[in-house]
């Protein structure tokens, strides 16, 4: 299958690079002219852009301007505060444009859910990103998750762990109990995408818009509580065929380079553990291995392992594009490729995708379209381990033969290898494959006889194809016997090699029928209504099986694909689940005189996950917008240039439960218990799971107060929105009377955990100067979450086992406070506590620790957030940075950062982090001693993770003329820096954001790319 | 052009309104009814016997998940059980599941209680759920006898946990009809009604079930037995002494039924079989009657007529690993102390993968280097992670001396090397525990043995990592173990399948005694202890010798590792019991959540109170029966007094 996409995909661009070489065989000219405003005012730097090329140039202080372009280009015309123009060059070599004062601006419309609204008139809290041009698309970012990060004010994007990730969602806060049930909905081009955020290419983003109020989500009803993810891609421009093609090649490194003890220092902390303090010449601890590395000379071979299982990662993107159209047909073509191979030995992940789009205006009446998206994704082999706590006296590799040994020491008593799933000498081969199609369609008719009216009708239909194969060979299972030379192992266990295999395939589709009623009536009255119905399906079915135990065989030699040979072979309960959903939407955004907005929406939801007597639910929401500055009293006011006050309500839900969730089960067969007996194995059937039909969505009532401003000539200009909003009826497993049925959790609603916050989104025009300018987007993020209710009820008690605190954030942390190292037995808030252990505090002094002693030290999310992008512009030259500030401080942001203190680990063998533990004769009140044992009860360290980074970086070069000698129209280089630096006071050894001891887990990236457009 | 235009847009939407409603041709309630693929749900579960039986099967199961270990009986006199095992086993020193070494001051909501709880309930459910599908219109039964067999099997499980349940709990709601409604208003019945309710169920099995049950299943004398158990708790529970006639009568019938085994048999007993296992001949010259009952397997076959009620074990490597995720199978590790190189520190040794104590010779050298081990030294290899239950210095060494026991060192229960082994061979010259004693113990041969008196107790501890197992529960040598694990590293020999007893009708015997001594007999309850005596070659007692702490340290002696003590004990007067948790119990365990005292003495010397706990002296108990699990006393909002908590816990 994807052999021959990708043959296609070949074929498609020859044809396409021919006939486009044809077609662009035009005529140049010099074009020149002046830029003014509509008082005849010169606009110093506006941009001209010739349209879908990277070809440009500004105006200089008189407005005046040159381009040389082709005789039949586009013209694209834009300066901040006034209306983006259009001009058709035909042939003519000198043209003076006058840009009208943005009013037209607000004419700009939004992308929304099944359609789009006016800004003027929106009366929600959407965000949106231009990600096509822009500094973000020139990062070298893998998933789109990466360009939300840090510019979607509301929203926190968590680093993806590693190559191949992405990178886990959160608008407006946290609303679920359950960790998993907040990540957002994700709508591609108009249509609920049930593929990943790895499936898709960032070069092929246009636009992103993340939906955060009521009323901007209602539409979505039952699926909306946790916010939309509008991802709209890229179209055919009108006019010439652009031929596109743009590379970047990343390198990372970690940000965080962790350094553990050498030798010396391993020996010392090896004897320490016994509390045989400084003590060089004990190693008695030794492995045979460890002695011989140890007693190199003077000199102790040590061995790196942060260095043996890292190495400068690198990622290529490759894109090419082809696109074009004319007023009734446009189209374009893609095709990406990106090669990912992570910072952990091992972590590779690839990614090859296929756009087409087509669509084509039939006749004045009649739009159809047609898109096809393929995202093939695969990992092979297995990542480095990233437990870098390996004896640094053990060996990678067998002397001799180079071989790699599984254990370092040379004994199967100490951790395994690092390295030893990741190389082949391990015997592990692992592929990961994944296919996702989405075939995408659109009809639309405007009704001839009713003006405004229109009917849109859409489906898409997707295939989701997961293949998983492992399998360990016997050379994963040396005999350590067999490895006592220095050539390596040369006995293997055939009858622990193993090896699985699991495909899972699913199948989604959704249908949209939408009827858009869209009016200006008069001068005043300005309608924009639709009524949807639709229907969306999910389908999953999965198999899986293994096999193990090839001792009777005699050899593993076709892997997984003699898992038929394996003594033991086991086929795993297959699974099928089927999610439908309907939903009816009536819509209405009415606006009068460009002053009053509102929005009112109702959407009635069924969806089969509902118990049986709750299949429906209603989601009602409204939305209001005062546009003050149209105001006749706002006339004479000099201050503000446009100033507009909305406010929304609604409730949203949210889909937390899985299919069948509400059915009780029996479970039977091979999937329960048996039991032996003298008539052979015997399997059992018995309830496991009581149903529970009254069980339906979660519900956010929500309510948003916003202002949008633009002062100082539009100089500034910015959104503010604050927002409460409280969820209910959260899904939770709880505990009922086992005697009933014998099942002692049952599915059931309950609590109510709130959330408020403010956000500010604001641009900044700097400077604005021929040939410089600088423009600023100050975001600021705040959210506050409480758990208000948990069951009900009167007096409701803590929930400690979940560690549920009424009144509390879901993110408050519960632990023992400490206060330094205990520096003599019996001087401890504990008498117990054993010199050099970390001195918890006995709050109620009753001799023990115990839940009475935990108390509330922070919470675990940030206080506030406040990232700062900067844009200048000088000539042809493009300077980009944001600066991310997370901020602490009132015990917000404090994370757990006890891997930084501890010297323990529970593993005698383990070596740790290079730090100044506590000793009898250097009494350190920070660090433990490394015979403090109990690290669940003595020691964990919390830290505020509070940083500011210099996120992104980006200079990039258009190289406009310069290459035009060469038959390329535009050409654009760049180089990026991500996570190039950062301040965190207070956070030691890892990354403050991940926060991970894994080195993969955050990256610094230097990314260099060229987009060439011929 | 209009009209022309209007006729286009009329078909478009023909066609795709046509489209659209060919996708949702499907009603919506249709589409949005969920009907599962892969899984049952209750509506459609039941048409044939064999899915009834499979319902019976799913509550013997549960019994096994609990009692496959015993873990319930720990803690008491004869055992102890430590941290990482406390999930399921029941230590009363901590009860608390926060965390609390408490011995006295004791919250309600002790995960083991709970457990237990649980466990019995679901068999209720289970054998609820059977008797109600048995009745279902879409049951087809080959005859009525089947049906009537089922129903009684589906009425034995019923009462043998209404029987546990009072014996531990008191009264308990009783709940006879499956429901999957939701109901917060249970109400306790009294001690007195359900131990009626379990005699009532037990007497319907009896009637119903088959004196020659199939192996793993019970039969006639599985029901006989927990009869008389119930008359003995009803009996003491009510004062009335004409109930122990009952009780007698019912231990009889299992007798009867069950006849024990007086001569050697099975696969250890053959001197003629030449054969060998991992290097250790199959005949056990010095094997007795009674370790013959416990080798692999010996219970299931078809000359013991001891068994009355066995939980079997897969018979093999292949069929347990086929199986694994079906078969609920024991771990007999839990039993294995952790025997490694005593002179590390525990610290050291605490590791993670890989750690095995014979690797490379490294953690072995108690029993030798690796080509070693398949001579014949003892086949205890510690555990990946040593956790366990480890017998109390009384019941293996002091319920067997004069004192208890009028002669030493005749019974074969406490016979060194077969019944019990308490010493250890040391192998490696290099050790120092090598030439640290001289060979005066037993199997003297130039191997050094070493047993818990001989350890440097600075430096190790005895509790988890050095104590006497039972040929009941782990092999006394290499014999015992599957040639399939024995030499795998990944699984290192602790797989063991075997067959354990749920009731064996040695018990019997003892319960005839306590009925025959309570009525006042005591020469009938001599008689009863002797048949046992007398087959494990200890001397007699007299009628006047014999009273009722002399039965429970003959059950001690008989029963250990397979009896349920606490049922045994609770459903006694608590001064009975509590004098020996006293005096025999140990408890020293010490920490506050699962790691131990690296300092705790706690072999022998039984008893010893961790001072770094302030110097907490073992208060008295304050409560007779386990506490109702916290959690359904909370949750029982509909009728909060229904559930009250039992006094001590509150």
């Amino acid at each position: 299958m994807k052999s021959n996409l990708l043959r296609f995909a070949v074929a498609l661009f020859s044809a396409l690079a021919i006939s486009v070489g044809i077609a662009s065989a035009q005529q140049n000219v010099t074009v020149t002219g002046t830029v003014v405003d509509d008082k005849g005012e010169p606009v110093i730097g506006a941009a001209l852009q010739v349209k879908g090329t990277l070809q440009g140039t500004v105006t200089d202080e008189y407005g005046a301007y040159t381009l040389e372009t082709r005789s039949n280009a586009v013209l694209e015309v834009s300066s901040i505060g006034y209306a983006t123009q259009e001009v058709a060059v035909n042939g003519r070599t000198k043209i003076d444009i006058t840009l009208a004062e943005d009013t037209t601006e607000l004419e700009e419309t939004v992308v929304i859910a099944y359609g789009e609204a006016r800004s003027r008139d929106f009366t929600g809290a959407v965000q949106q990103i231009n990600v096509s041009n822009s500094p973000q698309s020139m990062m070298g970012f893998t998933n789109p998750t990466e360009i939300l990060r840090g510019n979607v004010p509301g929203m926190q994007v968590t680093p993806p762990s590693g190559v191949g990730q992405a990178g886990s969602m959160l608008v407006r806060g946290r609303r679920s109990l359950g960790a998993s049930s907040n990540e957002p909905l994700l709508v591609v081009d108009g249509l609920i995408y049930k593929g990943s955020m790895t499936n898709i290419d960032p070069n092929n983003i246009e636009s992103i818009q993340v939906l955060k109020d009521a009323s901007s989500l209602a539409a979505y009803g039952s699926q909306a509580a946790q916010g939309v993810i509008m991802i709209t891609t890229k179209k055919g421009m009108v006019g010439k065929p652009n031929i596109e093609f743009s590379t970047t090649q990343s390198f990372n490194t970690p940000t965080v380079k962790q350094k553990y003890f050498d030798a010396e220092g391993y020996v010392k902390l090896r004897n320490a553990r016994t509390q045989n303090w400084d003590n060089l010449l004990d190693t008695s601890f030794m492995s045979d291995i460890e002695k011989k590395n140890w007693n190199n000379g003077n000199n102790p071979h040590t061995t790196d392992w942060f260095d043996v299982a890292t190495r400068v990662g690198h990622t290529q993107n490759y894109n090419a594009r082809v696109s074009g159209g004319s007023e009734s047909f446009n189209y374009s073509f893609s095709f990406g490729r990106s090669i990912q191979n992570g910072v952990q030995v091992g972590n590779n992940f690839n990614r090859t995708s296929i756009n087409a789009r087509i669509s084509s205006k039939i006749n004045k009446y009649i739009e159809a379209g047609l898109t096809m998206d393929y995202s093939g994704t695969g990992s092979q082999g297995a990542s480095a381990s990233s437990d870098y706590r390996v004896s640094p006296l053990g060996s990678v590799y067998f002397d001799n033969t180079g071989k790699m040994r599984k254990f370092p020491s040379g004994d199967d008593t100490t951790t395994t290898n690092p390295l030893w799933s990741s190389d082949e000498d391990s015997g592990i081969e692992r592929s990961m494959e994944s296919d996702r199609t989405t075939y995408n369609g659109f009809l639309t008719l405007k009704a001839p006889w009713v003006e405004g009216l229109s009917y849109k009708f859409n489906v898409s239909y997707g295939k989701n194809k997961t293949e998983n194969l492992f399998f360990a060979h016997e050379q994963n299972f040396p005999s350590m016997s067999s490895g006592q030379n220095e050539d390596g192992y040369t006995e293997y266990d055939l009858a622990s090699a193993n090896g699985s295999v699991s495909y899972r395939n699913s199948v989604n589709w959704v249908i949209d029928n939408i009827i858009t009623y869209q009016r200006t009536f008069g001068r005043k009255h300005s309608l924009n209504s639709s009524l949807v119905y639709t229907r969306d399906s999910d389908l999953n079915k999965g198999f899986s099986m293994g096999g193990s135990n090839f001792a009777d065989f005699g050899n593993t030699l076709l892997g997984v694909y003699g898992l038929n040979n394996a003594g033991t072979r086991t086929v795993d309960a297959g699974s099928y689940t089927l999610h439908n959903d309907i939903g009816y939407l009536v819509r209405a955004m009415y606006s009068y005189d460009s002053r009053y907005s509102v929005n009112l929406s109702f959407r009635r939801d069924g969806s089969s996950v509902f118990g049986a007597k709750r299949k429906w639910g209603n989601f009602p929401a409204v939305g209001l917008a005062w546009t003050l500055t149209n105001e006749k009293f706002m006339k004479n006011n000099k201050t503000f240039d446009d100033l507009k006050l909305k406010a929304s309500w609604g409730i949203n839900g949210s889909q937390t439960l899985a299919p069948y969730g509400t059915l009780s089960t029996v479970t039977l067969g091979r999937a329960g218990y048996g039991m032996v007996t003298g008539d052979g194995l015997l399997y059992s059937q018995y309830v496991s799971a009581i149903g529970n039909p009254e069980l339906g969505w979660q519900k956010t009532e929500s309510y948003n107060f916003g202002a949008e401003f633009a002062i100082l000539k539009r100089r500034i200009s910015g959104e503010i929105n604050g927002y409460f909003s409280k969820t209910t009826d959260q899904i939770f497993s709880r505990t009922i009377p086992i005697m009933g049925a014998g099942v002692n959790r049952q599915q059931a609603t309950m609590g109510q955990i709130n959330n408020w916050g403010i956000e500010a989104n604001i641009n900044t025009l700097n400077i604005q100067k021929k040939d410089f300018t600088w423009s600023s987007n100050i975001t600021f993020n705040l959210n506050r979450n409480k758990l208000a209710k948990l069951w009900g009820g009167e007096d409701e008690a803590d929930d400690w086992t979940n560690e549920f605190f009424i009144g509390k954030s879901l993110d408050t942390i519960w632990w023992y406070d400490q206060d330094g190292v205990v520096q003599e037995k019996g001087k401890g808030s504990l008498p117990t506590t054993e010199a050099g252990w970390g001195n918890v505090i006995d709050q109620d002094g009753n001799g023990v620790l115990d839940n009475n002693d935990k108390i509330h030290l922070g919470n675990s999310r940030e206080n506030f957030r406040i990232t700062w992008g900067n844009t200048f512009s000088y000539k042809n030259l493009q300077l980009y940075f944001l600066i991310n500030w997370t901020a602490g401080g009132h015990g917000y942001a404090l994370g757990n950062n006890t891997f930084a203190y501890y010297t323990h680990y529970g593993f005698a063998y383990a070596n740790a982090l290079d730090i100044p533990y506590w000793t009898p004769t250097n009494k350190s009140n920070t660090y433990v001693s490394p015979a403090c044992t109990d690290q669940e009860k003595t020691w964990r360290v919390y830290n505020s993770y509070a940083n500011v980074r210099l996120q992104n970086l980006n200079l990039s070069y258009n190289l406009g003329k310069l290459v035009k000698n060469w038959g390329i129209s535009g050409a654009r280089i760049y180089v990026s820096g991500s996570n190039l630096f950062y301040i965190a006071p207070k956070w030691k050894v890892s990354d403050p954001e991940s926060r991970g001891r894994t080195a993969g887990n955050m990256m610094r990236t230097y990314t260099i790319g060229l987009t060439i457009s011929l | 052009m209009a009209i022309t235009m209007k006729k286009i847009f009329a078909s478009f939407l023909l066609v795709s309104l046509a489209l659209s409603s060919f996708v949702a041709c499907e009603s919506e309630k249709d589409f949005l009814t969920e009907k599962p693929k892969a899984q049952f749900s209750i509506d459609n579960a039941y048409q044939t016997s064999a899915q009834v039986l499979s319902t019976i099967v799913a509550a013997y199961s549960n019994v096994a998940s609990i009692y496959y270990g015993k873990a319930n009986a720990q803690q008491t006199d004869e055992l102890t059980v430590f941290s990482v095992f406390g999930a399921s086993g029941l230590i009363i020193n901590n009860w608390n599941s926060t965390g609390n070494w408490s011995f006295g001051g004791i919250a309600g909501d002790s995960i083991n209680a709970k457990q237990m709880w649980d466990m019995c309930y679901q068999v209720n459910a289970y054998a609820n759920q059977a008797l109600y599908a048995s009745e279902l219109e879409s049951m087809s039964w080959s005859s009525d006898a089947e049906k009537k067999a089922i129903q009684a099997e589906a009425k034995f499980l019923r009462g043998f946990v209404y029987l546990r349940l009072a014996e531990l709990f008191g009264g308990v709601p009783l709940v006879l009809e499956y429901s999957e409604e939701l109901h917060l208003d249970y109400e306790r019945a009294t001690r007195q009604q359900t131990y009626e309710q379990a005699i009532a169920d037990l007497l319907e099995a009896y009637n119903g079930l088959p004196e020659s049950p199939v192996k793993g299943r019970a039969g006639k004398g599985a029901a006989a037995i927990c009869l008389s158990e119930a008359y003995l708790g009803l009996a003491v529970e009510t004062n009335n002494s004409s109930l122990y006639t009952d009780a007698a009568k019912y231990a009889q019938d299992c007798i009867n039924l069950h006849g024990i085994m007086t001569k050697r048999f099975g696969v250890r007993a053959n001197s003629a079989d030449k054969g060998t296992n991992l290097g250790v001949p199959n005949y056990l010259e010095d094997g007795t009657v009674y370790s013959d009952l416990f080798y692999k397997q010996n219970p299931r076959l078809a000359e013991n007529t001891e068994a009355v009620w066995l939980i079997l074990g897969p018979e093999s490597y292949a069929e347990a690993s086929q199986n694994s995720s079906v078969i609920r199978t024991m771990s007999s590790r839990v039993y294995w102390p952790a025997l490694r190189d005593v002179t590390k520190l525990r610290s050291d040794l605490q590791s993670g993968s890989g750690e095995k104590p014979w690797a490379d010779g490294k953690f072995a050298p108690i029993y030798g280097q690796v080509n070693g081990r398949g001579t014949n030294i003892p086949a205890i290899i510690g555990s990946g992670v040593p956790f366990g239950g480890q017998p109390t210095w009384f019941s293996t060494v002091q319920v067997f001396d004069a004192d208890h026991n009028k002669a030493a060192d005749t019974d074969d229960r406490g016979k060194e090397g077969v019944a019990i082994r308490r010493y250890y061979p040391v192998t490696n010259e290099a050790h120092p525990y090598f030439s640290k004693q001289e060979n005066d113990k037993p199997y003297g041969t130039s191997t050094t043995w070493v047993g818990f008196e001989d350890l440097d107790k600075e430096n190790f501890n005895t509790t988890m990592e050095f104590f006497p197992i039972s040929d009941k529960r782990s092999p006394i040598d290499a014999w015992g173990m599957d040639e399939n694990t024995y030499f795998s590293a990944s699984v290192f020999g602790t797989a063991l399948y075997r067959d354990w007893y749920m009731y064996r009708s040695a018990e019997a015997y003892l319960l005839l005694a306590e009925a025959k001594f309570r009525a006042g007999d005591a020469s009938g309850a001599a008689a009863a202890i002797n048949v046992l005596r007398n087959r494990a070659n200890a001397t007699p007692f007299t009628a006047s010798e014999v009273n009722l702490q002399v039965i429970l340290d003959e059950r001690c002696r008989e029963l250990m590792y397979e009896e349920d003590r606490w049922a045994t004990f609770l459903r006694q007067e608590p001064d009975l019991w509590k004098t020996r948790i006293w005096s025999y119990g140990a408890w020293s365990y010490s920490s506050s959540k699962g790691t131990l005292n690296p300092n705790a003495k706690l072999y022998p010397e039984t008893q010893q109170v961790d001072a770094s706990h302030g110097g907490e002296t073992v208060p008295e108990l304050k409560w007779n029966l386990w506490p109702i699990p916290k959690d359904y006393v909370d949750l029982n909002t509909d009728n909060p007094e229904g559930m009250k908590q039992n006094p001590g816990w509150e």
